[in-house]
């Protein structure tokens, strides 16, 4: 048996031809899908948008001021106008590190004052509070996060529609009506008013201190914001 | 063997998960629900499709000494676009769920154990028939995992509540142990079975054993 004999130049063009065919490839399958990637990533802020504000006629994801907190946050606010007046502003928090396992991003509905808005969907009023992004562990940290409609068997069965429109929450909706600098804010635990889950600590705290610091930040920039 | 065979043996004689016990990371990952369990197996069946077939049709071209590459380079290829297109096109909840897992099937021994034990050997036609079988095998695996995890968890199934009063969610069947211990039951039944099975025909049942001797995929270099 003759020694086979191992071309190197031979395999290594080999191999490059085949990885710029698949490079190739790729980028032609990335254009086409980045404009509906893109559109995708602005939806979402669009709807998180709805559920946080009502009644606004501008589009706005194109006006926001960014600001930093004092615990270091970026808060951004985005302005949200009806007939040119400014109605409120949905306030977002991305890089909190205070989670049980990572960030928590937030968006909160605002008055133009700075108080937690709320939202009324039905007889249900809720806090304008939804929780964007969140790594929690499920069934514990995520009660605290998570406004899901809950589908059962029996509404099948039946063809009940559930009422479209922010899903009530107690963690997230004691915060309604509440405004930085007037209240006790915190966490049982740390003694002070009540919301918090037992065996959620983290979260919970996690929560309270990013809609505090959405709402802080709103007071103490008013008059940015307003102009 | 004939066609119909190639394409069932994937989904129960050889299922690549209860069977050839390929592809546990996905497996134990992420089937926390039935949903998440149907989207990465079909996520998977769409990649081993692609690779299946570009592997077998490039497979009298391909040096044998650099294959291994080759074939790594062809199913990123394919992952990539199927994580591209999920970004762009399926339901964001469902994209967040899977998340770094789409991008890990690129390490997924049932991708590549395909490759590499059938494509490179076979016709485009047969390959294509044992990607379906085996995608579907791994797809039924995943939402049948899924699906028990999630109803232990919570009393549901695809996000709908079949037990109403069921409120406070139960952690540990949706959690990484529970998918041990779970995935461990499905095994056992699986080779309780063949047991029986192989008994009633006079033969000697031996389960599937993590060693090398059902895997040629170390061979590397070795000319033949």
């Amino acid at each position: 048996m003759s020694e086979q004999k191992i071309n190197i130049p031979m395999l290594g063009a080999f191999l490059g031809v085949i990885a710029a065919i698949a490079a190739g490839l790729l980028s032609g399958v990335k254009a086409m899908t980045t404009p509906q990637i893109e559109a995708n990533k602005k939806a979402a802020i669009g709807l998180a948008m709805d559920q946080v504000l009502s009644e606004y006629d501008n589009d706005p994801t194109t006006e926001f001021k960014t600001f930093i907190s004092t615990r270091g946050w970026e808060v951004t606010f985005y302005t949200a106008r009806k007939d040119g007046e400014i109605i409120g502003y949905a306030g977002t928090v991305d890089n909190t590190d205070d989670g049980f396992s990572g960030t928590v991003s937030l968006m909160v509905g605002i008055l133009p004052d700075g108080t937690v808005a709320s939202i009324a969907s039905g007889e249900i009023v809720n806090s304008a509070v939804i929780v964007t992004a969140q790594t929690e562990t499920p069934g514990l940290g995520t009660a605290l996060t998570d406004r899901k409609l809950q589908k059962t068997i029996m509404d099948l069965i039946q063809g009940v529609e559930k009422i479209e429109g922010l899903v009530p929450n107690k963690y997230l909706d004691w915060y309604a009506g509440r405004k930085a600098g007037e209240q006790v804010w915190g966490i049982t635990k740390d003694g002070e008013a009540v919301n918090g889950k037992t065996g959620a600590t983290i979260t919970s705290r996690a929560i309270c201190e990013a809609v505090y610091a959405i709402s802080k930040t709103a007071v103490e920039h008013l008059d940015e914001l307003h102009n | 063997m004939s066609a119909m065979k190639e394409f069932s043996k994937g989904l129960w004689k050889e299922n690549p998960v209860l069977v050839l016990l390929l592809g546990m990371c996905p497996t134990l990952g992420v089937t926390s629900s039935a949903t998440n369990g149907l989207g990465m197996g079909v996520a998977t069946l769409f990649v081993l499709l692609g690779s299946n077939v570009v592997v077998s049709s490039i497979r009298k071209i391909v040096p044998k000494k650099i294959r291994i590459p080759v074939y790594i380079v062809i199913i990123a290829t394919f992952v990539t676009m199927i994580d591209l297109a999920m970004q762009a096109y399926a339901p964001a909840s469902l994209y967040n769920a899977l998340g770094i897992f789409i991008p890990l099937i690129v390490v997924n021994c049932v991708v590549l154990g395909r490759a590499e034990a059938f494509a490179s050997k076979n016709g485009i036609g047969k390959s294509v028939l044992d990607a379906l079988g085996m995608g579907m095998g791994f797809t039924l695996a995943l939402v049948a995992l899924g699906g028990v995890r999630e109803f232990l968890g919570s009393g549901s199934l695809f996000q709908i509540k079949l037990i109403p009063a069921w409120e406070i969610d139960f952690m540990l069947p949706t959690s990484a142990p529970g998918a041990f211990i779970i995935l461990g039951l499905f095994l056992a039944g699986m080779n309780a079975r063949n047991i029986r099975k192989a008994r009633k025909e006079g033969k000697n049942f031996k389960a599937a054993a993590m060693d090398c001797s059902t895997c040629n995929i170390c061979d590397v270099g070795e000319a033949k």
